[in-house]
Order: structure tokens, then sequence, then C-alpha cells
């Protein structure tokens, strides 16, 4: 029921009790209601849980405005009455009329109960990361201070709703720690510039031994100290190569420039049985530049703290220089791996040594140890002799690996100093002694708080600063504390919007700040401050240009990648994550943020080209990379890097419905379900979720036994009454997306259960509500298209949930409709919906 | 007393790591602070307090495995509960316990374990989904140096056990290191000074804040003011909290010899989880908190240790296929072992009152997650050990929903809540106290 005003609004109503207003509905209603809707919603009836005979006798009553609501909702979307056989269908202009008294009469009753503004909203933790981003001018992301904040609270996705948000102590105490950890990044005071120095890393710094084995980490220095070979490794590595000499970390902060020389060896020439080595070599060999946080993060369980920097294909045999630069923070340590490996190098090379290289085959002492257990006679010469042989399995080894040569580290890289994460806060100087301490706090104060401020305002931070001095605090340490007072004060970590009664609609500097939070996610930068204090952010030309202005910004991909977290819930993406054995991929070709990048890079592009919407619902291309082109089957795509590609006719996906990260974030990581695909459509394409299930149903437990398919238990489910309402309108939505496995792989059978057979093929057809048959995903897409104006509806909706932190109220319904009539006028474009979303009424409204 | 910390006797299938760990673990406790306490006390026994611990697991159990068929007190000890078959005395299992239609929502209804009340639907209750774990604690207050801890083997930040009264998912600490430094690390005396000085200087910032958050409240409009409310409150809890902890910064940690081993963190799921226990049964025992959470979630992506073909995840979803429960088997007996471990050591422990730990402690062994094969979160496997009570049976609750008869799972944790001293009948959804859970 997300077209149109609901869930807030009934609520709403719900809690204002029964203080209704003098505002009556038309008999038009009721008289529509016993014409077309009674005969399967009475007191014998009762289809879908639905009676309608309270609204016959008190068409004004309390719980009669909910049905009305929902009733509205059908109407709109056209779902009833059912063309069926023996249904009549009201003319044309009835439904109209009907609609719009229900609308009208709706509207009057909440004008007169419910205030509708957006209530006080706080920044989001990214938000609150991109603000102390553009405020400090570092990157908040290395050194995270705020990993260990709990997880915003979410409405429909959207984290930046004002009502579902809550604060706690606990919180409170992280905003005081990551305030004073960040300053203490971007602040240098009596700091001398840091020298900056080279590291030179030899081959010998990942292992010292020449002769390799059969072990789980595979490294293998040259006889002559030139390279180091190593043959395991996967993006979660549980033996990183870490160079000896920086384990113990990184002397100091800042920039770093790393160099590495490195080829891909024994790719394509090992002339193994690719069934005996099972090592996947159709990518070239990749090289994962990364550093650890601390020499912690290297243990081999955890992958917390690691940061991945850049990843090189190799080219095979043909030694080449590759240079990356990152921030590392003090303690850092750089290491590296072979980012598509195999993951333990153990297994092949067993393989390979006890089939192709007998002489270089040990035995190790578990082994004999287990051959004895096992009955196995083996005598100690017999050990001796095997393990005793001059060939190492280093000498013959010809099989897929990655060879370092020499790693150059240089850093930090210090272009000015003091740092603009200083200067902008401070000044040049670094001596706090210097400094203006109210001029100092006022600055930040005013960017922080994102409007003018005077020092009166802050007049007692301030004398908090120097009363610190006077109690022996040190400066620097005085400074940095009115500081961190400021970050934690609430006119920092919240969207001050005023007061509703006082002014309806926002202040400059107040749009100045929606509009940033909704276009980049962080605070305005000075251009929109300026523009905001000069005037030129009330007429509807100026707001259209700033909104242009931030769209073709670099910083309006957190639009892309926050919008649409929450529009297509990929926010689920990672939280029931696809299990390691059951899809390797998922892991070992890093198809997650792959997936994620993919789609926001849909998202932008069409936002960037003024594309139309309907590119989302059958888009003949997309954005690809080498990894998720292999999980589509989609050939000729090498290289990280995401492009744009045209989709062969083969390719059947086509649009969102066939991104990966849709469908993995619409299963459960296990298995898919045509349920809950078919309320992804129906929440976030079509805006009409299913309301939830009753509370004493129980949930269809899978029988992956084989005997029956997840079609034939909903067909079952279906043949129960209360059931069947509900689930005739979302399953039919689900059932051609079947052909995509948990993850998005294609498929045309479910998995076989146990280990023999063939599973059963999957049947995509369905009979949607409408009564129309779909037999695949292309007719659904087809019936999508056919739906287009209610995607339009959608969306327009759930940006403005998004952009103002409420949903569209009912008082904005007008506008909207005109809106939606803008945009399909000039062609259904997406630049041109969220550029008159931005500077619609709707979004200037408190 | 002296006590002998051992390691866990498990399964008999022998994992390398094990045998190592055996030569390390074995610890020699120095006199715990209750016993100080208690000497120093007229009446020793009324020195005692009550303790809680809750354990929750993210997948459930398989239910055929868990509850035992028979009821009453000479039930036949379910497969999965073996290794606890010599403390049966000790403990209670309940079965056909739940949250009603309050709790449900898949893996994203687990977290309602201990409020009976998802986060999404709190709105409408006084104290949203706070845990009956958090009422305790507010009930401890200042006199123990952590008022609760939260653990978790393993991380899953959308399933959080405990939450606070605001609404908010109280993050656990994962590292046995962090934990075991938390308790028993103790503070350079050059550090106590810089501690106490930045917690000054922490409540003078709050101050500050306060300050700016009066101007902002008479600028706003009614409806904003409850939000800002929340955050007045969150200053007024964080000063407190800052006050409690300074007490606390010139007190010594208490001594105890026990180290973990180097790499503890890093060891695999199957031989870390006793080791979170280690360090429970030394935080109740030097009363250093007396609540405590333990969520356990995931065994990693390494099979956490064992031999299995599948994921754990995956494996739970087993639709009653033969060789999915198997493996699955192996995972769960790690979890019902790891807890008789505990039961084992706080049984061995004697307390000034004449009474064992475990005794003092009320231990709930659990999951939010009934049945995972079918997402339901019906039907709960709840267990809960000591504290005193009547144990040594299966109490099966009547069920009929078309009819109305259905106990709600919060009426254990009123029980759990008044044993502890919280004078409470009521908690979320209860509909009393639990009947036929008596005191011994």
């Amino acid at each position: 029921m997300k077209i149109g005003f609901s869930i807030l609004a009934l609520t709403g109503l719900l809690g204002c009790g029964q203080m209704f207003s003098e505002e009556r509905l038309a008999p038009l209603v009721p008289t529509f209601v016993k014409n077309y809707c009674i005969d399967c919603h009475d007191n014998d009836v009762t289809k879908g849980d639905r009676n309608f005979l309270p609204l016959l006798a008190d068409p004004n009553g309390l719980e009669q405005s909910l049905m009305l609501e929902e009733i509205l909702d059908q109407l709109d979307l056209g779902e009833m009455p059912p063309e069926k056989k023996n249904v009549t269908q009201p003319p044309d202009q009835e439904r109209r009329a009907v609609t719009a008294e229900i609308r009208r009469y709706l509207l009057a009753l909440r004008a007169s109960t419910i205030p509708d503004d957006t209530p006080l909203r706080r920044l989001t933790r990214y938000e609150y990361k991109n603000t102390i981003r553009d405020l400090l001018g570092i990157d908040p992301e290395i050194n995270d201070a705020t990993s260990e904040f709990p997880e915003d609270q979410k409405h429909d996705g959207f984290a930046t709703v004002g009502g579902s948000q809550v604060i706690s102590e606990h919180q409170l105490g992280l905003y005081l720690n990551s305030a004073r950890s960040y300053l203490d990044q971007a602040l240098v005071f009596e700091l001398e510039r840091p020298q900056t120095k080279s590291f030179k890393i030899t081959p010998s710094e990942f292992t010292t031994s020449t002769t390799g084995g059969t072990q789980v980490a595979y490294r293998a220095l040259a006889l002559d100290g030139s390279y180091v070979d190593i043959a395991h490794g996967e993006p979660a590595d549980r033996r990183p190569n870490a160079p000896k000499s920086l384990l113990a970390g990184l002397p100091s902060a800042g920039m770093y420039r790393i160099r590495v020389r490195a080829t891909g060896m024994g790719r394509l020439d090992h002339g193994y049985d690719p069934e005996i080595l099972k090592v996947d070599t159709s990518q070239p060999i990749k090289l994962g530049v990364w550093f650890a946080t601390t020499r912690k993060s290297l243990e081999k369980t955890t992958t917390r703290g690691r940061n991945l920097v850049e990843v090189f294909a190799l080219k095979d045999g043909e030694p080449d220089s590759f240079e990356t630069r990152v921030w590392m923070p003090k303690g850092a340590v750089p290491f590296f791996n072979w980012i598509n490996g195999s993951g333990a190098a153990k297994g092949p090379l067993s393989r390979v040594v006890r089939e192709y290289h007998p002489e270089a085959d040990r035995l190790s002492m578990t082994e004999v140890d287990a051959m004895r257990e096992r009955g196995e006679a083996i005598t100690d010469e017999e050990v001796e002799k095997h393990n005793n042989s001059l060939v190492t399995v280093a000498s013959v080894y010809r099989g897929p690996r990655m060879r370092l040569f020499d790693i150059e580290i240089e850093g930090p890289l210090v272009d000015t100093w003091p740092p603009a994460s200083h200067t902008s806060l401070v000044g040049t100087t670094t001596d706090a002694g210097e400094l203006d301490i109210p001029h100092s706090m006022r600055q930040l104060a005013e960017r922080a708080f994102r409007r003018p401020v005077t020092e009166r305002e802050i007049a007692h931070h301030i004398a908090f600063v120097y009363q610190a001095i006077a109690a022996g605090d040190s400066e620097v340490e005085a400074i940095k504390s009115g500081f961190s007072a400021l970050l934690s004060s609430p006119k920092f970590l919240y969207l001050d919007e005023g007061d509703p009664k006082q002014r309806a609609n926002l202040s400059p500097y107040q749009l100045a700040s929606r509009l940033s939070y909704f276009l980049w996610s962080t605070m305005p930068d000075e251009a929109l401050m300026k523009a905001a204090a000069n005037g030129k952010l009330v007429a509807y030309k100026d707001i259209i240009a700033q909104v242009e202005r931030m769209l073709d910004d670099p910083k309006a991909e957190a639009f892309s990648r926050h919008f649409t977290d929450g529009w297509l819930r990929l926010d689920k993406l990672g939280k029931m994550p696809p299990g390691p054995k059951q899809f390797p991929t998922y892991l070992k070709r890093r198809l997650e943020d792959a997936m994620r990048t993919e789609t926001q890079m849909l998202v932008s592009h069409l936002v960037r080209e003024n594309r139309p919407i309907s590119d989302f619902l059958d888009a003949d291309y997309t954005f690809i990379n080498d990894n998720l082109a292999e999980h589509y089957g989609v050939p000729g795509v090498d290289g990280e890097r995401f492009r744009k590609v045209s989709l062969p006719p083969e390719v059947r996906r086509r649009g969102l419905t066939g991104h990966a990260s849709v469908l993995t974030a619409s299963a459960n990581g296990v298995e898919t379900s045509p349920v809950l695909r078919g309320i992804w459509v129906l929440e976030s394409l079509l805006g009409t979720p299913p309301p939830p299930p009753p509370p004493d149903v129980p949930p269809i437990e899978p029988d992956t036994r084989g005997t029956l398919t997840i079609r034939d238990q909903l067909a079952k489910h279906r043949e129960v009454a209360a059931c069947a309402d509900c689930h005739n309108k979302i399953d039919p939505w689900g059932f051609a997306l079947e052909s995509y496995g948990p993850i998005g792989g294609l498929r045309t059978r479910y998995p076989k259960s146990g280990n023999r057979g063939k599973g059963p093929v999957i049947d995509l057809s369905a009979s949607l509500p409408s009564g129309k048959v779909i037999a695949d995903e292309g007719e659904l897409r087809a019936a999508l298209l056919d739906r287009k104006d209610m995607f339009l509806k959608n969306l327009l909706h759930q940006l403005l949930t998004y952009g103002t932190g409420r949903e569209p109220q009912l008082v904005d319904h007008a506008e909207l409709e005109k809106l939606e009539e803008q945009i399909k006028r000039r062609g259904y474009g997406m630049r041109d919906l969220v550029t008159l979303a931005a500077a619609s009424k709707a979004f200037r409204r408190r | 007393m002296p006590y002998q910390l051992l390691v866990t006797k498990m399964s008999p299938t022998s994992y390398n790591r094990r045998t190592f760990l055996r030569g390390t673990g074995g610890v020699l406790m120095s006199l715990p602070i209750l016993e100080s306490l208690a000497a120093a006390g007229d009446k020793p026994s009324d020195k005692i307090p009550m303790r809680m611990l809750c354990v929750g697991n993210n997948f459930g159990f398989v239910p055929s495995l868990f509850f035992p068929t028979g009821t009453g007190s000479d039930y036949e000890i379910p497969e999965l509960l073996g290794s606890m078959a010599s403390y049966r005395d000790q403990f209670t299992i309940f079965s056909q316990l739940d949250h009603g239609s309050e709790g449900v929502g898949g893996h994203g209804g687990v977290h309602a374990f201990l409020s009976g009340v998802l986060a999404k639907n709190s709105k409408g209750y006084a104290e949203g989904n706070v845990t009956f774990d958090q009422k305790a604690a507010a009930h401890v207050g200042p006199d123990t140096r952590y008022p609760s801890l939260q653990l978790a083997c393993g991380s899953s930040s959308g399933n959080r056990l405990s939450w606070s009264a605001s609404g908010v998912a109280i993050p656990p600490v994962e590292d046995p290191s962090k934990i075991f430094a938390m308790l028993f690390q103790k503070t350079d005396p050059a550090n106590v000074d810089i501690f106490k000085r930045t917690s000054a200087r922490r409540i003078s910032i709050l101050d500050l804040v306060k300050t700016d958050a009066d101007h902002l409240k008479r600028k706003i409009g009614r409806s904003d003011q409850e939000k800002l409310d929340q955050y007045f409150t969150s200053i007024r809890e964080l000063e407190n909290r800052l006050i409690q902890s300074q007490k606390w910064h010139d007190r010594e940690k208490p001594d105890v010899e026990y180290s973990l081993p180097d790499d503890a963190d890093d060891f695999d799921f199957v031989d870390r989880l006793p080791l979170y226990y280690d360090l429970i049964t030394l935080a109740l025992q030097t009363d250093s908190t007396r609540v405590i959470s333990l969520e356990v979630s995931g065994i990693g992506t390494n099979s956490g240790g064992l031999p299995l073909t599948k994921g754990y995840h995956q494996l739970t979803h087993h639709g009653r296929v033969e060789s999915y429960i198997k493996e699955l088997k192996l995972i769960e007996k790690v979890h019902t072992s790891a807890f008789a471990g505990f039961l084992e050591k706080a049984s061995g422990i004697e307390e000034a009152n004449g009474k064992t730990l475990l005794d003092n402690t009320m231990s709930l062994f659990g999951s939010g997650m009934g049945n995972a094969s079918s997402h339901s979160n019906k039907d709960l496997p709840l267990l809960l050990a000591g504290g005193g009570f009547k144990h040594g049976q299966h109490l099966r609750f009547k069920k009929d929903r078309s009819a109305g008869i259905e106990t709600p799972a919060c009426n254990l944790f009123v029980s759990m809540l008044q044993r502890f001293g919280v004078e409470t009948d009521k908690f979320n959804n209860s509909s009393g106290t639990l009947t036929g859970l008596d005191l011994a």
C-alpha cells in the first residue's frame, strides 16, 4: 500500500483516536461499495478477510477510514474488482468519481488531525561519515571510528526516515569517541612534517625456503632470491603474504605509493590434466594489494580490518610493474595475495606431485601416523628414503602461481605541511598556543551546524576550552575537546528543520541541507551555502540549477548507492550470505561488491544520461566486470574494470530483474522462493506491498527431499482460502524469476536432492492476478512495462521518502500527480524525475 | 576455594587443537572477590547475589533432536543433550513456549529471543524491545564493574541478542582476548589518572551538548521534541555510566590465574566456543558482572574446524534430509557440549553461601529460532539450568491456538526476573509467571 500515502497516514489516524471532524463521505462511495464490492466482502464470504458491511452501516467511523484507504489502493491499482466472469466491472467514470471522493474525504480528515511534517532526523551512519569526510578533510573509512555504531533502524529500507530512528546512551558515547578519533587524525598540532621513507622489500621477506612443498600455503623463493612464487590464495586469505620487515606496522600514517613487479606463471602451459589440477585458470592470475590496519587482521580466521587497495591482472610469464597509492594508518601492514587463486595450495599440489612428480613427494609424519593407524605397513627406512629425495617441489612444479619480484613502498608522501585537513580547520600554524580559539570554534560550528553561527551561540563551548586550559590541560587537548563537543552536539548530529508552526517550508539553509543529504549524503558544499546565503535557493529555476550542478558532481555517487540500497532492498545483501561451500564464487570472485556496483552504475547511468526509467525494467545493456560476466555467462569481458556491455540475445537477463544483486537480496542465501521475489516485485517495482501474513499461519517448510517443488508447495498453500487471496497476488510475480538461483545464476532445474539424479525442471509460467498468463521472465518484463506508470509513481514515492525522511502525504498527492504527468510528457527520464522531485513543493515542505 | 578450571570434555572425536588446549587450560583461581566480601559481612549468605546468563544461537536446534519425547522427570535425555546428562537434575527443558505472533520473522525474528518483541514493532511497548537481561542489568546498577556483558562467538550484526530500553541493539564483544582484557587486565596506575581525566572531560562535554539540546528544543516542533528527548535521556544515562565507571577506576581488577592462548581469537569455532564459557565462569565468579548474554552466531567460513561438506546456514535448511541433519548435528553438539562444560565448571565451584556458582546463576540456553528448516520462530528451544529452581524435568506446555491456549515464553522471563530480585509481574507479552517452575 505504498501508493499515495498509506502507512504513516494509517498509524497516524489510529493514533489520534476518535477525534473526527465534521467531514462526511459522500453517499456515492457506499453506493459503489454496495454495487461492486459487497458480494465478495460481506459477513458470509469475507474474501481476503475484508468485510465492508460496517462501511455501509456507518461510512464515517475510524475503522472505516482504514477500509477506505485499502479500497482506494485497490481501485488505483485496478486490482479490484477482479476481472472474472461473474464480477461486474464499474464504468471508468464511476471509478474515477469514487476514487476522487475517497481521496478528498481522507485528505480533509487528515488535515484536521495529524501533522505531516518530517520528524527531526539524525544523520545516518553513512551520512555521518561522509560529513566527517568533508568537514575534516580525512578519509573516515580507514580507521573507521564508526565500526561499532549500532545499525541504523530502517523504514522500508531507508535509514533516513526520522520516525524510525533511535539514539541511545551507548551511541552517544560512540559519537564522543569517534569525534575525538577523527580529530586526532585531522589535526597535526606540534607534529613535524613526517619524513618520506622508502621501504624496499625483497622476495626473501615472504619466505626463505626455496624448496616449496605440498602445504596449505605455498611460498617458494627462487634459488637466486630474485622472486617468490605463491601458489595459494583467495579473497578471504587464510595465509596472507606480508613482508617480514613491515609486520610491526608502518611507523607513520599517510599516503603511500606501492610498486610491485609481478607476473603470472604456469596458468596456460602447465601441461597437467585439468581434472587432476582442479584449479580454475579461466581468468588471468590476479594480484591483490591490501593492507591490514593492524597485524592482528592478518590472522587466519579473520578478515576484519583488511582493506583491498587494488587488484591487478598479471600477464602470463611476462613481469610487469604495477603501482597504486593509498592512505594507510600508523601500524598498518601492507600485504599481497593471489586474489583469484583456488584457496589452499595443498589439494592441487599434492595431487599433481603424486601424479607427475613422485620423486618430489614427501610423507608428513601425520600421514605416516595415519597410515600406521590404518594398519598400513610402512617402515622407518621407507619413510626416510621417501623424504630424503633431493628433488624439491619448487624445482619441478609448473602449475599456476603468482610470482612476485621486488616491491617498493614509499611514504608518507607529503604534498603540503600542515595537511589540508589541519589548515581547513585551524589555519597553517601547528602551534596550538597561537590559535585564535573563538574564531576557529565559530568557523567549525558554522560548517558543522550547516548555517550561520554567532560566537554568542557557542559561548559555552568557547568558555569550556579556556577553562580546560586554566585547569591544566594542554592547549592541544583543550582545543580537541572543544571541537569534539561541537561534533557531538545535537545541532550537528540532527538536521534542524525548524518549527512547522512557524514555517511550513524549509528556510534556504535548511533546504540546502536537505538537498545535500538527498543527492550527496553529506553536508552542503560552499557553493550551496553561498546560494542559501544570497537568496539563490528560493526561486524554482535556481533550485533546479543547483540540483543539476549537484547531480554532475562525483559526490552524487552517494545517491546511487544509498537510494538504491533502500529502494531495491540491497541493504539485505550480505545479511544472510550464501555459504562458501554451496556458492564458492560468491566469495572467491567477490561477487557481492560486484553485484552492488552493477546496480548502482545502472542507476547512475540513468541519472547521468536522463535515460527513461523503463530501462530499469528491460535495459539490454548492463555494467559488469570479468567476475560478474563469468557469473552471467557473458563472453568477452576481461579485467576488473566495470564497463557498459550490451547483453547478447542468448543472455536472457534484462533490467533489474536480471541483476544478481536483486536476485540475491530477494533470496535467503540457500534457496529461492517465488514468494520473496514476488513481494520484492510488488514492493520495489510496483509499490504495492502485500499485507503481512496473518500471525498464525505456519511457514512453509521446504521439502528438499525432492518430492515437492516450491511450486507444488505453494499450490497447496493456495488451496487454503486464508492464504489464497494474498498468494494469488504475490506468487505469480515471483515464478518467472525462479530461472535464477539464490545468487542469481541462471538455471533450468532445481538443485538435485541428495547425491544422485537430476533436480526437477523449473516451470516459469504463472497467471497474474489480472488473469494474464506469462510464460517466462521475458513476459514478466512485458507485464511490468505495461505497468510503467505504476512504476513511475512508486519511484517518485520512494525518492521523496528517501529525500525528505517521511512518506509523501495526502496533501502532496495533487502535486505528485502533476509531476508524474510532467515526467511522462518529457519522456520518463530518470534525471528529470530526480530533478523535479527535488524541486517539488513536497520536497521543500518541512 | 581453589578451583581447577578444566577444559571441557567434548564429543569423542578429537581435534588437534583441543589436545593442545588441555595443556594450557589448567588454572588455579586466587581468592574470588565474593568470598572476601562474604568474609567481611555478618551474614555471608545474604551477600551472594543471584546472577544470570543467557545464551542464544541464531539458527536454533533441530526440534526432534532437542526436545525429549517424554515429559516430567523421567523423560529420556535427547541425543543432542547427551553431554549434559549427568547434570539432568540441575536443568529444566521447556517446550511449546514462544513469543506468539510477536516474534515472527524467520531469521529476522531471532533478535526477539530475549524480548518477545521485534525491533520494528517495538513502538507500542513502553520500553520498546528491551531484552529481559537488560532489565536485570538495570537492577544491579553500580554494584559491579560492568552492569552487564554482551559477548558473541561469531558475528551477525542483524541478530543481536541484547537490546537496550531505547530500542538499540547492544554490540557484543567478540574476541576472547578483548573480553579477558576487559575483565582482568590491570590498568597501569599512570593510566588511571588519564582515564579519570578523560572521563571528567567527557562529562563536561555532555554538559555542553545538553545546553545545545536545550537551545534546539526551543526552536523545533512538538513532535520533534519527543525525538530530542531520546537524546536527553542518552546524555543522562551516559553521564551516570561515566560516574559509575569513575569509581571503578580506583579498584583493581581481580587476579585470576587463567591465561588465554595467544592466538585464542584465531581459534576455529569448535575450539573457541569453550573459551567464552571459561571467561563467563570467571566473570561471574569474580563478580565483575552479574548479567551476561552470549550470542553464538555462524561458525566462520571454514566449517569451524568440523568435518562438514556444506555451510551451516545451508545445513539448517535441511528439509529433513538425513545427510544434512547428520552434519548439522555435529555443529549443534558443539553448542550443547560447550554449555555442558559450563554446567560442569559452575556446579563445581562452591560459593560462600554454601551453594554452587550454578545454583547462584540462572543459565538460560536456547534460541529465537524454533525450526530453521521452516524459518519458524514458534516452539523455541529453551533450557534453564541453575538459579536455585527445582529442576530435573521436561515441562511441555499446552498449546492449542484455535482454542486460545498458549503460554508466552515471556512468562519464563518474568519468573527469572523475579528470582533475580526485580519487582515485576509483567514483561512484554507475558501473562504471568511460568507455571511449573518452582524454587528448590
